[in-house]
């Protein structure tokens, strides 16, 4: 059972860099078939406004990702070369292989004796990519550069009208020192809900090939490619509402610490619904757990949690004292929460994308 | 109070079909399919203004939405009959 409490371990800075390409629900809807009620129940149902991609094909996650560890090493004055360990969690890497964490510790210009690699989750992969850390602070290490992200234009097929709208794309970089703290990590997964949000082609499994590349038209109406990302939303509206309530009471009885004592929720960016769901569920305001990033910004993946950190809680994280709970759930199917303390950390409002992809 | 439950649910699939415009859930009755005629935007669409409403009549916040809602051969929305008394047992129990 994947329930653990660490005494030290703490978060210093994250910064977030989002696409330069602002787009708009009302531009975009020609281009998904919507008619004019179909604009008005997405607007109303899921919260879509505006989102911000990539303008340019070459940008990869590892480009937003390397703007905001460049940021915060300027923010934060930590030298590259005192990083020990530098993980990215990514669904949309540079390569299939190497790691792109690999690549990245030479272009941030950290050291040969960083431990660098990947991990591949896409929601859930802040709260473990962050536990990730804290278990490299907890053996021993003194500083970890957490990447966490996705370029989501990548997977989602531009013509796909169920995805698309919903996605945005950015890369945050997260420093994490060893420093007293107490966090609670509770973290789940389960395979059997693996085809309800998936790549079908591209692996091993299902090798990339003309098929693949052929854009079809889905009984779900959507139309997109076999190398494509499939969400099957009724199966993961299902599993989110009976998870993530779970997982609260979890982590509240792990942590014997009640929810009046939280000063935020910060959750993955799901979708507006989701989130007001979850909100009247636990009995918590949207002041308390904000839920705009997928209206202005899209769905961010990775990046949600410290995204919507960056966008609309950058003046309470950088000015004092929090206890906070994150949470992230969607492919695997995987789903984790933490409950973390932090103290006056550095958290800019997010970048935009604006270096050269290399 | 069950009377108010149905004219709730009732209203709520008057007003989603003002955007779906099927013809089928133009005159609902109790024993007409429900979630076949809705795509999953509209289900979602139903389970807000259901909520809305019903919190408007209570005075409370009760969640008609779980993780049954999307299933399709377990959705308490099977039919307009189910909803109501899946509507009925979450007002009454929520």
């Amino acid at each position: 059972m994947a329930k653990v409490r660490f005494d030290k371990g703490a978060i210093k800075a994250i910064v977030t860099t989002v696409g330069d390409r602002l787009l708009s629900i009302d531009e975009e809807a020609e281009k998904f078939g919507y008619d004019e009620r179909t604009l008005k129940r997405v607007k109303k149902s899921m919260g879509f406004h505006t989102r911000r991609v990539v303008s340019d094909p070459s940008v990869c996650t590892s480009d937003l990702c390397a703007q905001s560890a460049g940021r915060l090493f300027e923010l934060t004055g930590v030298d590259p070369a005192s990083i020990d360990a530098l993980i990215m969690v990514t669904q949309t890497p540079d390569y299939r292989a190497p790691s792109t964490a690999i690549i990245l510790q030479d272009r941030l210009g950290l050291g040969t004796g960083t431990v660098a690699f990947d991990i591949n989750l896409g929601c859930s992969g802040f709260i473990n990519g962050l536990y990730t850390a804290y278990a490299m602070i907890a053996s021993g290490l003194q500083r970890v550069l957490l990447c966490v992200g996705d370029v989501a234009s990548k997977f989602a097929y531009e013509r796909d009208k169920v995805l698309t709208p919903l996605m945005g794309d950015a890369g945050s970089a997260i420093l994490i020192e060893a420093e007293a703290s107490e966090s609670h990590f509770v973290l789940h997964s389960d395979g059997s809900g693996f085809e309800h949000l998936i790549i079908p082609a591209g692996g091993c499994r299902y090798p990339c090939s003309l098929e693949a590349l052929e854009p079809k038209a889905r009984p779900d109406g959507a139309v997109r490619r076999d190398v494509d990302m499939y969400m099957n939303g009724g199966e993961i509206f299902n599993f989110t509402l009976k998870a993530v309530p779970e997982m609260f009471d979890e982590l509240f009885a792990f942590a014997g610490v009640e929810k009046e004592r939280i000063d935020y929720f910060v959750l993955h960016q799901a979708n507006r619904y989701i989130l007001q769901n979850i909100a009247k569920r636990i009995g918590v305001d949207e002041e308390r757990l904000p839920m705009k990033t997928v209206t202005e910004y899209g769905n961010q993946n990775s990046a949600s949690i410290p995204g919507t950190i960056n966008a609309f809680l950058h003046e309470p994280f950088s000015g004092r004292s929090l206890r906070s709970v994150f949470a992230g759930f969607g492919i695997g199917l995987s789903w984790g929460a933490c409950l973390v303390e932090t103290d006056g950390i550095v958290a800019p409002e997010p970048l935009i994308y604006k270096g050269a992809s290399t | 109070m069950n009377d108010a439950i149905e004219t709730i649910v009732l209203e709520s699939i008057a007003r989603i079909n003002k955007d779906l415009d099927n013809p089928k859930l133009r005159h609902p009755a109790p024993d007409d399919p429900l979630f076949a005629e809705l795509d999953s935007m509209a289900v979602l669409d139903l389970i807000l203004e259901i909520e809305a409403r019903l919190q408007e009549h209570l005075g409370r916040y009760v969640q008609i939405a779980d993780e049954r809602s999307m299933d399709p051969q377990k959705t308490p929305f099977l039919t307009v009959q189910s909803a109501i008394e899946h509507v009925r047992e979450r007002a009454d129990n929520g």
